[in-house]
């Protein structure tokens, strides 16, 4: 180690398991067999997958039922510089899970994200589209039976605003 | 406060010990339960706090209940994101968010892990104690020198729990908590379960690190329990305190002359875990098996 603060970057490509030269020095080279760092790894995402869970829990269980959670938090955890503040990490998240390539996480994402933003003061209206029943969704994520499938010819629109009671209304439009 | 008279051979004199333990805020129920048994409230800037507008800054409604509660008790903050030991600096989020308690709360002292959370402005998401090295100590210094002069109270560090090898620097552990303290005049903040992960885990000499310290700079002691994962002891602090970290505490509260509070930490995630009724049995247990004995140490020397 030359200095302080090349040691601490090596140490966070390291704990983020980011691509790195060969360790040059015994310490790093010794760091990177440690079973210690295996743990630290999987407790950060733990943390990460908590925030998670506790600022988007419908994104969170949508993904557990698809079986992705894991390597969602993982991902994003070391993709991201993710806050140590729960509600913003859960935004960063959020954000992150909009684009997600699965239309149902997106939508899902999509409308805990807006919710968030409406409860903080926005003053925006936000929609999202589904392509199956919203209200089915969370049904079958509550009761923890099979996630309906997406429909042909049917669009299903939520509106989320301040302005709407209960901030949240849907509507089904046929194509 | 309950006192044991003074035993025969012991230094008699003693500054009055108290105890605290976590309130993170939103559990009023909590909160009434735990205030008769305490002395003190030792509350986490960061887990108080929330974001809006890009800014961080401490949850309006905590901050009132905290208020209120400020008429009977006084507070210990305990922060987890200054992230001190940053060669790249600390978070000034943080410092912010230390201004508005200070101004809005009676704060006995505040303290903070001897550790880096972030580089370059990138979290880890996980606390990394530094290399002890002479290029950290001075950098460190400097820093607690600041906080000391910024709040005018006093300043304590905890010594964080390792899971790493340890970098070969220039100073033991003990010998660079001491220079620290004695270059700073910051006290320490001695967290008993964080010393049996790491007897545990890579089987750190406790004896020999008490020996080194010197006792005289520990203010406050942390007493928690966790659990085995992966091989490992972690410092998850979702357990009462077992016999073993106890049995450590009280050989090291007879030797810490200036120890003014003991608290018992956990999670705010582990309270349905514990419970309210665990939680205050174990605050009646710690002041009954600890603090009893606060008017006969050994003397530090």
């Amino acid at each position: 180690m030359n200095t302080l603060a090349e040691y601490q970057k090596a140490m966070l490509s390291l704990i983020k398991a980011r691509p790195t030269p060969p360790a040059r020095d015994l310490h790093m080279a010794e760091l990177e067999q440690s079973r210690g760092l295996e743990l630290l790894r999987e407790i950060a995402v733990w943390w990460r997958g908590f925030a998670v869970e506790s600022t988007c829990p419908w994104t969170a269980r949508l993904l557990k039922r698809l079986g992705n959670f894991e390597t969602a938090v993982t991902e994003f955890y070391r993709g991201q510089n993710v806050s140590p503040y729960v509600t913003r990490a859960g935004e960063q998240f959020l954000f992150q899970m909009s684009a997600h390539p699965e239309p149902l996480v997106h939508a899902m994402a999509r409308l805990e994200l807006a919710l968030m933003r409406v409860k903080q003061g926005s003053a925006d209206e936000y929609i999202v589209q589904w392509d199956r029943n919203p209200e089915m969704v969370f049904q079958t994520l509550r009761s923890g039976s099979v996630l309906p499938l997406a429909e042909t010819g049917v669009c299903y629109e939520m509106y989320i605003s301040c302005d709407i009671p209960e901030l949240v209304r849907c509507e089904c439009k046929l194509f | 406060m309950n006192r044991t008279p003074s035993t025969k051979g012991m230094h008699p004199a003693r500054p009055e010990c108290g105890l605290a333990t976590t309130y993170e805020g939103g559990d009023p129920r909590l909160l009434e339960r735990i205030c008769p048994l305490v002395d003190y409230l030792e509350i986490s800037p960061d887990s108080i706090s929330q974001v809006s507008d890009e800014r961080c800054a401490l949850d309006p409604a905590i901050l009132r209940e905290l208020e209120e509660a400020a008429r009977e008790k006084t507070f210990l903050i305990h922060g987890v994101g200054l992230s001190i030991a940053s060669a790249s600096g600390y978070s000034q989020e943080y410092v912010r968010l230390l201004d508005e308690l200070f101004s809005r709360l009676p704060v006995a002292w505040h303290s903070e892990h001897l550790a880096y959370t972030m580089v370059e402005g990138e979290q880890l998401g996980t606390m990394l104690p530094p290399p002890r090295t002479q290029e950290a100590l001075d950098m460190l210094c400097e820093r607690v020198s600041f906080l000391r002069a910024r709040y005018k109270v006093p300043f304590l560090l905890e010594k964080v729990v390792r899971f790493l090898p340890e970098y070969p620097g220039d100073y033991s552990e003990a010998q660079f908590l001491n220079a620290l303290c004695r270059n700073t005049g910051c006290g320490l903040l001695l967290d008993v379960y964080n010393l049996e992960c790491d007897h545990k885990n890579f089987g750190f000499n406790i004896e020999e690190f008490l020996r080194e310290l010197d006792l005289e700079n520990v203010v406050e002691m942390h007493l928690a329990g966790g659990v085995e994962y992966g091989g490992f002891q972690v410092d998850v602090h979702s357990h009462v305190t077992a016999e073993s970290t106890l049995a450590i505490a009280r050989k090291a509260f007879l030797r810490t002359p200036g120890i003014r509070a003991v608290t018992f930490e956990y999670l705010k995630e582990a309270i349905p875990r514990l419970g309210h009724d665990g939680i205050c049995g174990e605050l009646a247990r710690l002041r009954q098996t600890l603090l009893a004995s606060e008017a006969c140490y050994e003397h530090a020397g």
